[in-house]
Formats: C-alpha cells, structure tokens, sequence
C-alpha cells in the first residue's frame, strides 16, 4: 500500500510509478483510503479516480466521494479562518503571509481541491507574534494549545503559537520551520513582496519563490518520514513554477538550509520516481555538505 | 427566477471546492457548508459568468440533449436554493 500511496502521490506528473491495471481488493483500497488520508493525498486519489487513471469499483468510488466531501468541507471551515485571521491582522497592522497547506493548493497547484490540509498557518514578523495571538484570541476566540511558557516569552523566542479556534488549528509563525533551519532565515527575505493569490474573492498573500520552495523543502526534510504530500509540493514546486536555480541556491546559503533542500529534492524524485532531471534535480544529487553542516 | 432578463451570477465571496460528484459551497455570512448534487454541479459552472435562467436552461439542455421544461423544471428549485443561501446573485 505504501508504494500504492507513493503513486497516488505522483498522479499528473511523469513519473515511473503506474496505477494498478484494476481496481484493488476492498480491503486494500481501504488501506490505501485511510493512508491517502493520513498523508493528505486523498485529492490526487480523488483526481485519478475521476480521471479513471485509478480503476474503481461503484463502492469504491462511492467510498471515496464520502471521505472528499469530508476535506472539503474542512478545508472550507478552513479557508474561512484564514480569511477571518487574515483580516483582523490587517486590521491591526500586522503583516502576515499564508504559509503550508492553504498557501500551497492556492498557488502551487492547479485545483486547490488537489491538495488538502487540516489546519491553517499563518506567519507573522517575529515581534507582532504576542500581539497576533491576542488580536486572534479577542477576535476569533482564538486558545492556545499550550499555555505560554513564561511572560514574553513568544516575543522572545518562541518560534510558533499553535492556537485552536473551536476544531479548527491556527498556527502562527514567526519562523518557517520550527527547527534550526528556522533560525537561520532571513527575516526580510519572508516578507519580501509577497505571492498574492485569491480565495473567495479577496487577495491573500503567501511567500514568493524561491522562498516558498525551501519552505516546502524544509518542511519535508524534517518530516520524518517524510509526508508524501511534502514531497509532491516539493516537486509540484519545481516542475510547475521552475525557479531559478541561481536564486534558490543563494537563498538557501543564506538561510543555511541547503542540505535539507537537497534532501527534500532527492527524496521526492526517489519516492515519487519522477523521470525527467531539471537541473536542481541534478545539482541535489551532486550536493555534498561543507564542514558546517550547511 | 425564471422571470424575464434577469441574469444570474456567482456570489463574489463564496468559498467552494468540487468533489467527485458534488459542489460543496460556503458562502459569506453561512457558517456551515452545503452540497449541490445531481445538476447543481453543472449549474454551478455555468454560472461564472452572468446568465439568465433561460440561457442556463437552454446550454444544459442542449448538452444533455433533454427536453428544456424538463431542465427547467430541475433548475428552479436549485437556482432558487442558490439565491436564497447567498452562493449566487443577481447579477
């Protein structure tokens, strides 16, 4: 099954992966259900199946309608937390960019409903941090998950605010991985101009390129293991906006996260066994770390 | 709404996602999320630009080959439905 979800996974880009030639035993769709679902790949099953690239029986398909309705209704409830968060941030004068999930099936690729999340991320600049989770608590009931560990200490050093808002899971970030790539990023570079996207009829903003691939690389790298899903982004990133490989590995030496981007790279090209070498594909594979671990 | 030259749209600030078989639709000011089913799906599409319930019912029943009394009669509850929920306007 797992190399089932690795598959699904890859649907709609060329890889060497194929789908079964018909559909699978109940019980192994099944495990393939709950496994596309923990690894948020239930969208890329649900675009197969309607593409009838993956055989289906009726039960089957009937199945996994049930369970896509159930994300997207989530993703809805989610989505109009972002915007609710979003612009009671605005409201305050707090800059923030849409980080992760919601970001990513926006901008990244070509149906949101491809890519489904369950909770919201938000960043914010690193001192706005205590004043967003107050301006989200009183506007928003928003509630921590954790208690602050001491007066200031969000302002400080914290590096997210995990918040819920009734089933719902806001996270604010000052950082963009919660590890120590995060501490080595560049403040300016996350809010530089932003990657503007529209959802209901307004504008969000998400982090630009290449920014918002060594977010999805980072995010991967320290997955372990990683989620199917944060490779895809990955590769989704790469086939789909073609960075400029110059800017990102300028970046990434800057952030000091080169070595979990080269990971991110080659894991995803591996597990999704991507044909086709663009050259960051090419300069991961050759990338040896300097004796600072970069 | 099937009155005349009145012309129908997607409401600007509605939240949605296709499934397999459905439209699942949020609209500014529900709290929770509806499904369209059966033709609502198709409606729903059509309705990115503005179009009067006669031009919606002539496009879905020419691609179906149906009788348009037959459409007809199945789109107005749903676009009455829409109207009422706020998904879709007047445009």
């Amino acid at each position: 099954v797992t190399r089932l979800a690795a598959t699904v996974a890859a649907h709609g880009l060329p890889s060497r992966h194929t789908p079964p030639r018909a559909p699978l035993p109940d019980d192994e769709f099944d495990q393939l259900l709950a496994q596309c679902e923990d690894y948020r790949l239930i969208g890329f099953l649900g675009f197969a199946v309607g593409a009838a690239a993956w055989p289906a029986t009726a039960g089957q398909r009937h199945a996994l309608e049930g369970r896509i309705a159930a994300w997207s209704v989530h993703a809805l409830r989610a989505e109009r937390l972002v915007l609710r968060a979003s612009a009671l941030l605005f409201a305050e004068d707090i800059r923030s960019r849409v980080l992760e999930g919601v970001a990513l099936a926006h901008t990244a690729y070509a149906q949101p409903e491809l890519r489904v999340f369950a909770d919201v991320d938000l960043l914010v600049p690193g001192p706005d941090l205590a004043r967003a989770v107050a301006v989200l608590g009183d506007g928003l009931g928003a509630e921590r998950v954790q208690p602050e560990p001491r007066p200031g200490f969000d302002a400080r050093v914290g590096t997210a605010v995990p918040l819920r808002v009734g089933h719902l899971g806001i996270t604010l970030h000052r950082v963009v991985v919660e590890d120590a790539f995060g501490l080595t990023v560049q403040a300016d570079d996350l809010f530089a101009p932003p990657y503007r996207f529209p959802l209901g009829g307004y504008e969000l903003e998400a982090l630009p390129m290449p920014q918002r691939l060594l977010h999805a690389a980072s995010t991967a790298a320290v997955d372990r293991p990683a989620r199917r899903v944060s490779l895809r982004d990955v590769a989704q990133l790469v086939l789909r906006e073609h960075p400029n490989l110059v800017d990102v590995l300028l970046m990434a030496r800057a952030w000091r996260c080169e070595a979990a981007l080269a990971k991110a790279v080659t894991t995803a090209w591996d597990a999704l066994a991507l044909e086709g070498r663009p050259r960051i594909v090419e300069w991961a594979d050759n990338f040896a770390p300097d004796r600072l671990g970069s | 709404v099937s009155d005349g030259e009145v012309r129908f749209q997607r409401a600007p600030h509605v939240l949605w996602r296709s499934t397999l078989e459905t439209v699942v639709l949020l609209p500014a000011g529900r709290d929770e999320p509806f499904a369209l089913a059966g033709t609502g799906p198709e409606l729903w599409a059509l309705l990115t630009e503005a179009r009067t319930f006669a031009a919606a019912v002539a496009l879905l029943a020419d691609v179906h080959g149906a009788d348009p009394e037959v459409v007809a009669r199945d789109l107005e509850p749903l676009l009455e439905r829409l109207v009422e929920q706020g998904a879709v306007v007047r445009g």
